[in-house]
């Protein structure tokens, strides 16, 4: 449609604008909502297969090298601690991303706000 | 869960046996159990998506497609940004095909129907984690080019520790698509093989006994419910998270 149509004021402009941006943020408040209810469950489940999965690679790498290069178990010796320092770099990573955060934020909003849950 | 011709063993839901034996020179390419499923699995998402003709007021499976696309959609736009619709098919079919194998896994019907959970499989899960895998490390390369590498390369570290973090960021980053599928297929296959061990402390303890594991068989029914939903969600939430990764570049 033409904007040029009916020119507006820029207050008239930037009230609109405002209310736009008012009405966004309460359907993404309301998604986030719903959205919430399982974030913590897995949000913890990726923290552990990640930590879990980096260190069972460590000591798999440094095992298969071990077995196939017969040194053992000097390189089992030197990817453990790499496969456990990965591992808690994963879970650094997953703890200090948006989703977390969000997740943080909204625990911490919850008692305050006291909505009622309508759905369970 | 049929207690008469003895197969109480709670494993014995995840076998996987040729329906039509297909033999491809030596290898074996059968038409399996597995294979039906997932026909099913992709024909109930097509006919979900296709069948219900589009109307301006949607009824239910219309509705079903269309918050479906929609969450996907949010989703997409929360992690990806605009710089990602390209792949909204892939993580929409992803989500779709994990959501649809999930679920039709927590339908039973004694005597008649015991859907095989697809997704209960490793090897099922692997590829298509390793799948994601690729197109994000291609898109990578792609989009930066040799420069993609200093995803390796931490910021603001000391260069006498930088050898060895290099070494740890390349391991996790290889762990990323194990990580991916053990997630997914440890939970389903965890789930299923808990349910069935519920299910024959129901038999085994007879009609006086055999309420209380009834009751937690029925409690954990609903928890496996969302768990199916969440480990699709889950899946394509990584999936975005690793293009992210690829696309945006920013450690």
């Amino acid at each position: 449609m033409g904007d040029d149509k009916q020119s507006r004021s820029p207050e008239q402009l930037k009230d609109f604008n405002e209310r736009l941006r008012h009405a966004q943020e309460a359907i993404k408040e309301q998604d986030r909502k719903i959205a919430g209810k399982g974030t913590a469950y897995s949000l913890g489940f990726r923290i552990a297969t990640d930590l879990v999965v980096a260190v069972l690679a460590g000591l798999g790498i440094g095992w298969g090298l071990d077995y196939f290069l017969g040194t053992s178990p000097w390189f089992l010796l030197i990817f453990m601690p790499l496969g456990i320092a990965a591992g808690i770099l994963n879970v650094i990573r997953v703890a200090g991303s948006d989703e977390a955060r969000r997740h943080m934020e909204q625990m911490s909003s919850r008692p305050a706000a006291s909505a009622p849950d309508e759905d369970d | 869960m049929a207690s008469s011709n003895g197969d109480m063993n709670p494993m014995h839901q995840f076998e996987v046996f040729p329906i039509l034996p297909i033999k491809l020179g030596n290898i074996d390419a059968s038409f399996t159990n597995a294979s039906l499923w997932m026909v099913i699995v992709v024909a109930s998402v097509c006919l979900l998506l296709l069948l219900s003709s589009a109307k301006l007021v949607p009824g239910r499976l219309q509705s079903i497609g269309e918050l479906s696309y929609e969450f996907v959609a949010n989703m997409m736009r929360d992690i990806l940004g605009d710089s990602g619709r390209a792949f909204f098919p892939l993580v929409f079919t992803l989500f779709m095909f994990v959501l649809a194998a999930n679920m039709w896994g927590m339908v039973n019907i004694p005597v008649l129907l015991h859907p095989f959970t697809v997704t209960s499989h490793i090897i099922v899960t692997f590829t298509m984690a390793m799948f994601v895998f690729l197109l994000a490390t291609v898109v990578g390369f792609y989009k930066h080019g040799v420069g993609y590498l200093k995803l390796f390369v931490p910021s603001g570290v000391p260069a006498v520790l930088l050898p060895l973090l290099v070494v740890i960021e390349t391991i996790s980053y290889f762990t990323r698509p194990i990580s991916l599928s053990v997630r997914l297929f440890a939970n389903m296959m965890a789930g299923h093989t808990m349910l069935k061990v519920f299910a024959s402390f129901v038999v085994g303890m007879g009609i006086i006994g055999g309420w209380a594991p009834l009751a937690l068989m029925v409690a954990f029914t609903g928890l496996e419910i969302l768990v199916a939903f969440l480990q699709a969600y889950v899946f394509a939430v990584l999936t975005c998270i690793y293009l992210n990764d690829a696309i945006n570049m920013h450690h």
